[in-house]
């Protein structure tokens, strides 16, 4: 398994002991009990990270196929990445820990996922990937690690895709709704990583805008994007609600506040006060015909971004000669 | 997924014989949060509502699902008339997309009666009643029509209980007599076309119209009046706070006790339901008993099945997730299932049972 670290350190929310003991049972071929006795022992929130297949509900809207090629940066414990490998042709899963990419060598070889490759990129600041290697890359909550790096990554993931290619960004909103009560940014904010706290040092990640992202993204090369919010938020959607179209939007209030009554789920969750804000706020808006300014202001994005033809980003470009002076150095 | 089935359900239009002209666009509204599908609600064009609803499997290896619910409503159509047709879904079209099953079937913009039942107090007698007659009057409906006599291993499901769950003496002993019961009242009791998770949850209502949706887990030759425990039970948990099957087993075995083991309203409620029901098909009461341990086997097999095909094709779904400080291995939890607790219960306490006619 490739290992980029420049340094042996250990990068990982889960502690060393824990970590221990999850890769040995893994290595024996048991890596559900691994999972289950270990880490759920340990945390239920990070077991729940690393193995509830309704977590990735985001892979539904990219187009993949047995013929692709995917990169998933800040692949963990390998969860989605062993999801993804069913079907399509091959799946990097990159993060910077080595034990959590060395449980992802394990996990997807007792199921014979030959197609899983697993790196640890350490802190490489740049993908070490050639320039249009992948048909989709996938960058699912992995802002709130990046933190301040956070732009070089979109624009060497897009370096990264071929022309036309598909870039998957999971992302909060700095202008979300959720911001305004406190039990949301602890939903939606506190959830910057599985345990939720910040790690590696980096500053709180409270996003950017629609606007800035968009901006990003076409700065970085991509010329269409498609965006959705993942109902509630990126680590967890049980909604996809497009938000291109306003009157989708407006069914969708409909559905929440409406047809179904997760009032009592919500209220049990401690949400009751979020729930009942969100609920005036979308009244407020159908009534006034505003639903289509939501899309500023949802907590989360899942932007689905399509790279040009041509690699004609001045950024990409300047990253491949970079990269080119790093090796021949 | 959605780029390559909005392009097949507009190339293909025609071919699927939709009544409107081919669309310039679709957009999807996903809805995620069941097992193993997802379901996107399809808007033709510049239409406010949706048009269509698309179920697609979380994976290729759920596509099974997809395909038994195919087959399963395209089964029961043929057996039902017209009226009780329009209950029950009418896909279109069952396609396949790189490896994925995908079902289209007309949506309908019904409510889920858990919903609109949310609004309201369930410990209710008036709501509870009404909840109970409109589920009950649906089934009579489904299994007068889909009923067989001397059809049926009624005591199948037991028999797959004793050999999956441990279990003590007592229980054995009281699992064994079911099965005894089970061989002797085969002539007396139909098979019917069950749906398996008739809850609340999976009847749409949009005035006096009626849509029962979900039929992954129906099986068109099964015990009678177990959809009926099934809607009855999950009401009463529902009504005490306690959502599906994953959480404490001793709070699912306080609201069971109070349902099936202590005369009070709900049980009550619960006895002329099933009167009402066993009258319509010819039940005798005194199979009551033998009919709540079926459904309750049913359920707890089902789910280990569900489980155990999950984790062997690969997947992974932590079976009691909301259970705080169980500490037993992860293979010994499958085995843990509340279902199978409860009718450990009832094994222990059947001379509580309550539900009998008088």
């Amino acid at each position: 398994m490739p290992d980029l670290r420049v340094a042996g350190q250990y990068v990982s929310p889960i502690p060393r002991d824990v970590m221990a003991r999850l890769l040995a049972v893994a290595g024996q071929g048991d890596w559900r009990s691994a999972l289950h006795d270990e880490l759920r022992r340990y945390d239920r929130s990070l077991h729940r990270w690393a193995t509830d297949e309704l977590r990735t509900g985001w892979r539904m809207v990219l187009p993949l196929s047995g013929e692709s090629r995917v990169l998933e940066v800040g692949a963990g414990l390998g969860g989605a990445a062993f999801l993804l490998a069913e079907v399509c042709r091959a799946v990097v899963a990159l993060d910077p820990s080595w034990e959590h990419a060395r449980f992802t060598q394990l996990r997807c070889r007792s199921e014979g996922r030959a197609n899983v490759y697993p790196i640890c990129a350490g802190d490489q600041p740049v993908l070490p990937f050639p320039t249009g290697t992948f048909d989709i890359v996938v960058l699912n909550g992995v802002a709130e690690q990046a933190g301040r790096w956070f732009g070089d990554l979109v624009t060497g993931a897009t370096r990264v895709l071929r022309p036309e290619g598909t870039l998957y960004l999971g992302i909060l909103n700095r202008l979300g709704l959720h911001r305004l009560a406190a039990s949301g940014r602890s939903l939606v904010g506190g959830r910057l990583t599985p345990t939720g706290k910040c790690d590696g040092g980096t500053p709180e990640w409270v996003g950017n805008t629609l606007r800035g992202y968009q901006q990003l993204l076409r700065a970085a090369g991509c010329a269409q994007m498609e965006v959705f919010y993942p109902l509630p938020y990126h680590h967890q959607p049980m909604y996809l609600v497009p938000l291109d179209d306003p009157r989708t939007v407006a069914y969708c209030l409909k559905i929440l506040f409406e047809a179904y009554d997760w009032e009592l789920r919500v209220q049990q969750q401690g949400l009751g006060p979020l729930f009942r804000l969100a609920r005036l706020g979308s009244r407020l808006a159908v009534r006034l015909g505003l639903t289509g300014l939501l899309r500023y202001l949802v907590p989360s994005y899942g932007i689905v971004a399509v790279k040009g033809g041509r690699d004609a980003s001045s950024a990409s470009e300047t990253i491949d000669r970079r990269m080119a002076r790093a090796e021949a150095a | 997924m959605l780029p390559q089935l909005q392009k097949r359900l507009i190339d293909g239009w025609h071919e699927l014989k939709l009544p409107e002209p081919r669309p310039t666009a679709l957009h999807f509204l996903g809805q995620l949060f069941s097992f193993h599908k997802t379901c996107f609600f399809v808007f033709v064009d510049q239409e406010r509502a949706p048009r269509y609803l698309a179920k697609i499997p979380r994976s290729p290896r759920y596509s099974t699902g997809i395909r038994r619910e195919y087959e399963n409503v395209r089964s029961l159509r043929d057996q039902v008339d017209q009226d009780l047709g329009r209950t029950i879904p009418n896909p279109i079209a069952l396609l396949e997309i790189d490896g994925h099953a995908v079902t289209i079937e007309p949506f309908f913009s019904g409510r889920p009666l858990n919903s609109i039942l949310g609004k309201l107090d369930l410990r209710s007698p008036a709501t509870m009643e009404r909840a109970f007659d409109l589920a009950t009057d649906w089934l009579i409906r489904l299994h007068r029509a889909t009923g067989r006599w001397g059809d049926g291993a009624l005591a199948r499901p037991l028999e797959e209980f004793r050999e999956t769950f441990p279990l003590t003496d007592r229980e054995e002993a009281f699992i064994a007599r079911m099965i005894d019961q089970a061989r002797a009242a085969a002539p007396e009791l139909p098979t019917v076309f069950t749906h398996g998770h008739y809850g609340a949850e999976n009847i749409l209502v949009e005035g006096a119209r009626r849509l029962v949706i979900d039929w992954d887990w129906g099986k068109p030759s099964g015990p009678p009046a177990i959809d009926l425990f099934h809607f009855i039970t999950m009401y009463c948990f529902r009504a005490n706070g306690l959502e599906q099957m994953v959480g404490d087993l001793d709070d699912y075995g306080g609201a069971f006790e109070a349902l099936y083991l202590t005369s009070g309203l709900s049980a009550e409620l619960a006895r002329r339901a099933l009167a009402r029901y066993s009258e319509a098909l010819g039940i005798a009461p005194r199979h009551w008993k033998l009919l709540a341990a079926l459904y309750l086997a049913e359920e707890a097999n089902e789910r280990h099945r569900h489980l155990v095909e999950r984790a062997e094709r690969g997947g992974y779904w932590y079976p009691l997730r909301d259970l705080d400080g169980h500490a037993a291995p992860y293979h010994q939890l499958l085995r843990h299932q509340t279902e199978a607790g409860l009718l450990r219960l009832l094994a222990r306490e059947e001379r509580r049972f309550v539900l009998e006619d008088r």
